[in-house]
C-alpha cells in the first residue's frame, strides 16, 4: 500500500470526522465513490452497483440457472443492495492508505462491528457487520493487497456462512466481464 | 403579327374529313361497344386507412418487442453483476475464513 493520501480521500475522511451525522444516516450503505478514480490505474476493475429494485428485476434470471440457484435465491432474498469495487494493478502503490482509511472510517461508527481482521505481509482483510434490530443488516469486506483492492458492501440480511460456501454453487453466466 | 396570324389559322373553322359522318354512323350501326373507364373499386377507399392502421400496429408491436427485449437484457446484465459481486465477496470471505482457521490451528499447536 502507498502511504501518500490523495486529496479526495482526505476530503472524504475530513467530512466523516466533521459531520458524523452524514455517516450515521446511511445505515449499512457506505460511500465508495472516491475509489472510482482507481479504475484508470487498474489493469482489471469491477464496479458493481445493484440496488433492491435491480435485484428484484434480475431474480427471474437467477432462478433455474443451474448450480444451486435455490440457495442463491434464498441468500439474495434478504439482500437490499450489493456494491462492489474491485481493482487489480500492475504494480504496488496504485492506491493509498487514505483510500482504505476512508472506508474504514465509515465502518468505525456505531452500529458496525468488526468480526474478522487479518493483517499480514502487507495484506489487510477485514469483515464488518452492521446490526439492525438484533439481526445482521449489512456487511462490508475490505481486502487490500499490494496489487489488489476490493471493497464489498452488502446491504440487508446476509448469512456469512452461506456466502462463503457460495463459490461452487453459483450459476454460470458464460464468460462476461 | 405572326402571333395574330397563327391564332387566326388555328381558330379557323375546319370541316371534318370526307366520310367522317358515314364512318361514325357505320360504327353505331355495327353495334361496336366503346369501353368506358371503370369506376374505382370500393376497397380502394379503405386501402389507405387499413395500410396506416397496419403500419401503426406493426410499429407499435416492434416498439414493445424491442422495449421488452431491452428490459430482459438489462435484467440479465444485472443478474450477471449480482453473480459476479457474490463471487468476489464469497472468494474474499472464504479466504479470510481459511486464514482465521489457519491462525487458530497454529495457536492451538503452539499451546500444546
Amino acid at each position: 500500500m502507498n502511504a501518500r493520501p490523495s486529496i479526495s480521500s482526505c476530503v472524504l475522511v475530513l467530512a466523516y470526522v466533521l459531520f458524523p451525522g452524514i455517516a450515521s444516516a446511511q445505515g449499512a450503505r457506505i460511500q465508495m465513490d472516491h475509489l472510482s478514480r482507481l479504475a484508470e490505474k487498474a489493469t482489471e476493475s469491477v464496479d458493481v452497483t445493484v440496488d433492491s429494485a435491480m435485484l428484484k428485476k434480475s431474480a427471474g434470471f437467477l432462478a433455474g440457472r443451474g448450480g444451486d440457484s435455490a440457495k442463491l435465491q434464498e441468500l439474495i432474498d434478504g439482500i437490499r443492495g450489493i456494491y462492489v469495487k474491485h481493482f487489480e494493478f500492475d504494480a504496488p502503490g496504485a492506491y493509498t492508505d487514505a483510500d482504505v482509511e476512508a472506508v474504514r472510517k465509515q465502518v468505525a461508527r456505531e452500529g458496525w462491528s468488526r468480526i474478522v481482521g487479518v493483517k499480514e505481509k502487507g495484506q489487510l482483510t477485514e469483515i464488518y457487520l452492521w446490526k439492525e434490530g438484533g439481526t445482521n443488516g449489512g456487511l462490508v469486506v475490505i481486502a487490500a493487497e499490494a496489487n489488489e483492492l476490493t471493497v464489498v458492501n452488502i446491504v440487508g440480511n446476509v448469512d456469512l456462512a452461506s456466502l462463503a460456501a457460495l463459490g461452487p454453487m453459483i450459476p454460470k453466466f458464460g464468460k462476461d466481464k | 403579327m405572326d402571333l395574330e396570324r397563327e391564332l387566326r389559322q388555328a381558330l379557323t373553322r375546319k370541316s371534318p374529313p370526307r366520310g367522317f359522318d358515314e364512318k361514325v354512323l357505320g360504327r353505331i350501326a355495327s353495334g361496336e361497344k366503346v369501353a368506358l373507364p371503370k369506376p374505382p373499386a370500393r376497397w380502394t377507399g379503405y386501402a389507405l386507412p387499413v395500410a396506416a392502421s397496419l403500419a401503426i400496429v406493426a410499429g407499435g408491436s416492434f416498439y414493445f418487442w424491442q422495449h421488452e427485449r431491452q428490459r430482459q437484457m438489462d435484467a440479465e446484465q444485472t443478474a450477471r453483476n449480482v453473480v459476479l459481486a457474490l463471487q468476489i465477496t464469497s472468494a474474499k470471505v472464504s479466504a479470510v475464513q481459511m486464514k482465521v482457521q489457519e491462525i487458530s490451528r497454529y495457536e492451538r499447536q503452539a499451546q500444546y
